[in-house]
């Protein structure tokens, strides 16, 4: 009997020594085999979804780039069977620049570039951060300067407005503006004056508890109502107001989540130091808060410029109103698919990258920290 | 000068600066309303709420026509956007769910398939997918040619039918009985749990008992009364469906587009909740020998629940006020009948906004409440 458990421990170890080779444990079969095909409603969901892969795809293919149309004058030139890219290439110019003057649009290129360099100056740490604070603030200005004109440049109609530009431009301004107005809001929730806290609270609960169409509505239905008899606000203008009033409050409530994630030491250490509020909150707190709470503005950024095309609904011809509007034209009717495919990809593209950014920053961000 | 520097007095004056501010903006724009109301000579008052509203809407679930008021309009709004968003929720929780549970899968196709699902509809605006799914919608097939399934269920351009239940005197026998059931199973449940904590034992098929202490009076009562409830059946009479209940494909996009955007963002957020229950709990479930779904659904979710209520509160809030998106395509939600056509005809343009703002604090306010409920029942009871 001794001797047959001694034959077990042996057989055992005899057969945990012929293991395979972990270098066997590597390579595609293996990596199939586990990933795919680990167990049986594995095996059998990869082969489902192959399936539906392969029905689908081909066809797919076929309809997107084999069997498209992408040169031509007018709608003649489309296959039945394959999508119809020419709505898109024909107009593109008109989808970026909506009806912008021709000769201006140099100006719409600028603004575009001055937009997309506050990406890498948020990032290269060798440039001081005022001097990015102060490029921030002045954005809107200079934006505003470059597409509105009126200054040094001739001012151009807001109805010109329109297209990628325009969603460009709410996006970019609501942006930049909103956010002093979120921290002074989120100031004023954190403030230890008790009227100023309960205004500052009663705001930003109203906005967030009432949906941004109703507010868009407002602006564009009833502003006259509001304003005395006699003075009138450009719509595209009063739009502005209404992205940057409510999401104002949006970003409020994270900035407030900054604030409260800052140790109330660092405060205190301010105070006992004999320094001011405004300079305590300037120069300890926001600093701080601010750094912490980037990744999430980025991402109520990619929010921002989705809702930019929210703005369709009360008539302004941003992206999503334009590629509507040229659905409504007699040349390009029935092409729904392709065009609004269109406007998602570019919408795709756009909010991909800004997040990918968000998410190299916040490493970056704990990076730092340790 | 010098109270300036006081810092009590510095207070009270920002204070009372801001107050004054406020009251100011206020009253100058109460002042500049007064008098364009006037000078355009529109009455104020909620009185054009009991006029007749005159418009078609292009689905109500109550009997509605253009010969009822304004309050009537209301009412098909508040229900139109009620049933969307409460459908939403569901639906984008469920697919929410799935996606999550899909990423997580070791299945590398079923996880990428998820990704890409994720990354594409989280990244779009919901009002591109929301025109999609309309355009989608509409190329269904004409009335004439509509998929009619058993002459019950009729899908076509003109959106989803299905019979309506038509409700006779005697139904609220059944609606009583069925309360009775409620009750008794809810019953079994509470006693079956309190067994079960204290001797460790479940009852033997729980779920198929409460089932039946559920539904079987209500259907002994069904059966024994007079005709408590028929069915209207929708049929083709000339051009369009007579009877039944129609579900618009406008509401059909809101719907879609809803379950499927909301559901990407809220698979991130069950997802980062599993994320966060630490490894030990689901290896420990496994190693007592739970199968990997008891696994999932009674030791990780739970413990996941608390992470995840809080950040589902508000996109739930979302759903509800991302419902006004219909408007873009004429779904006859609140926002377009008492915020937008009711506005339009009657010029009371004040009136029903405050009226479309407070339907939807009270919605906010009530979701609120619900969650905080229920973010109190699942967070951990420390002893």
């Amino acid at each position: 009997m001794n001797q047959n458990k001694h034959k077990w421990v042996d057989k055992t170890v005899a057969k945990n020594q012929i293991q395979p080779n972990p270098s066997g444990r590597k390579g595609l079969f293996f990596w199939i085999k586990e990933k795919l095909f680990s167990t049986i409603p594995d095996a059998i969901t990869t082969l489902i979804i192959l399936a539906l892969l392969i029905k689908t795809i081909p066809g797919i293919i076929d309809w997107a780039i084999i069997s498209a149309t992408f040169v031509g004058e007018n709608r003649d030139a489309c296959t039945d069977t394959g999508a119809c890219w020419l709505p898109l290439i024909n107009r593109f110019s008109f989808l970026v620049y909506g009806f912008y003057p021709e000769a201006s649009r140099w100006r719409v290129d600028l603004a575009f570039v001055f937009g997309v360099m506050v990406f890498p100056l948020l990032f290269a740490r060798r440039i001081p951060r005022i001097y990015v604070v102060i490029y921030i603030g002045l954005l809107p200005i200079i934006l505003w300067g470059l597409l509105n004109g009126g200054l040094i440049l001739d001012s151009i109609p807001s109805h010109a407005f329109g297209g990628f530009m325009l969603t460009f431009y709410l996006a970019a301004i609501g942006m930049t503006i909103s956010l002093p107005v979120a921290i002074m809001l989120a100031l004023g929730r954190q403030s230890s004056l008790p009227a100023l806290r309960w205004l500052s609270i009663g705001y930003i609960e109203f906005i967030r508890s009432v949906p941004i169409v109703t507010f868009l509505f407002m602006a564009s239905l009833m502003a006259q109502l509001f304003l005395p008899a006699g003075v009138e606000l450009d719509q595209l203008f009063r739009v502005l107001l209404v992205m940057i009033f409510v999401s104002a409050a949006y970003k409020a409530e994270i900035i407030r989540g900054g604030i409260q994630g800052i140790p109330s030491g660092q405060v205190e250490a301010a105070k006992s130091l004999g320094v001011g509020y405004w300079r305590t909150m300037l120069f300890v707190i926001l600093p701080q808060a601010l750094r912490n709470t980037v990744p999430s503005l980025i991402n109520n950024f990619t929010g921002l410029v989705k809702e930019t095309s929210l703005v369709m609904i009360v008539g302004l011809l941003d992206l999503t109103g334009l590629a509507a509007a040229t659905l409504e034209s007699q040349e390009w009717i029935g092409f729904d698919i392709e065009i609004f495919l269109g406007v998602a990809i570019i919408f795709f593209s756009i909010n991909m990258l800004i997040s990918r950014y968000g998410i190299f920053l916040e490493k970056d961000i704990a990076k730092a920290r340790v | 000068m010098q109270i300036l520097y006081n810092e009590r007095y510095r207070g009270w004056i920002i204070q009372s600066l801001a107050i004054v501010t406020v009251l100011l903006v206020i009253g100058a724009v109460a002042n500049n309303v007064s008098n364009n109301l006037a000078a355009n000579g529109i009455a104020t008052g909620f009185g054009f709420l009991s006029e007749t509203a005159g418009y078609e809407v292009t689905m109500s679930l109550i009997e509605y026509s253009a010969s009822d008021t304004h309050w009537d309009a209301y009412l098909v709004g508040l229900l139109n956007t009620l049933v969307v968003s409460i459908l939403g929720i569901i639906t984008a929780t469920l697919m929410g769910l799935f996606v999550a549970l899909g990423r997580l899968s070791s299945n590398w196709l079923l996880s990428r398939l998820c990704y890409a699902y994720l990354e594409y509809f989280r990244n779009v605006p919901i009002i591109i997918h929301l025109i999609i799914a309309y355009g989608i919608l509409l190329s269904l097939p004409p009335l004439k040619r509509a998929w009619n399934f058993f002459d019950m269920i009729v899908l076509s351009n003109r959106g989803l039918t299905i019979p309506a239940p038509q409700f006779g005197a005697d139904f609220y026998y059944v609606l009583g009985a069925l309360l009775l059931g409620f009750v008794a199973s809810e019953y079994t449940g509470r006693y079956s749990k309190r067994k079960f904590d204290e001797t460790g034992r479940l009852m033997p098929y729980l779920i198929l008992k409460r089932m039946g202490l559920l539904i079987l009076p209500a259907m002994v009562v069904y059966c024994s009364v007079d005709a408590p409830m028929t069915w209207s059946v929708p049929v083709l009479k000339g051009f369009n469906l007579q009877g039944g209940i129609n579900f618009s494909p406008e509401f059909g996009a809101l719907w879609l587009a809803t379950t499927i955007y909301f559901g990407a963002h809220i698979s991130e957020v069950i997802r980062s909740g599993i994320l966060a229950v630490p490894k030990g709990q689901l290896d420990a479930s496994l190693a007592l020998g739970l199968r990997p779904m008891r696994a999932m659904f009674l030791i990780i979710l739970p413990q996941a629940m608390r992470i995840i209520v809080p950040p589902m509160a508000n996109y739930y809030v979302n759903i509800i006020k991302n419902s006004t998106l219909g408007v873009a395509i004429g779904y006859a939600d609140l926002m377009s009948t008492t915020g937008g056509t009711s506005l339009n005809i009657t010029g009371q343009a004040i009136e029903c906004l405050i009226m479309v703002m407070a339907t939807f604090s009270v919605f906010n306010l009530i979701t609120a409440i619900f969650m905080n409920w229920y973010n109190a029942k699942v967070t951990l009871v420390e002893r």
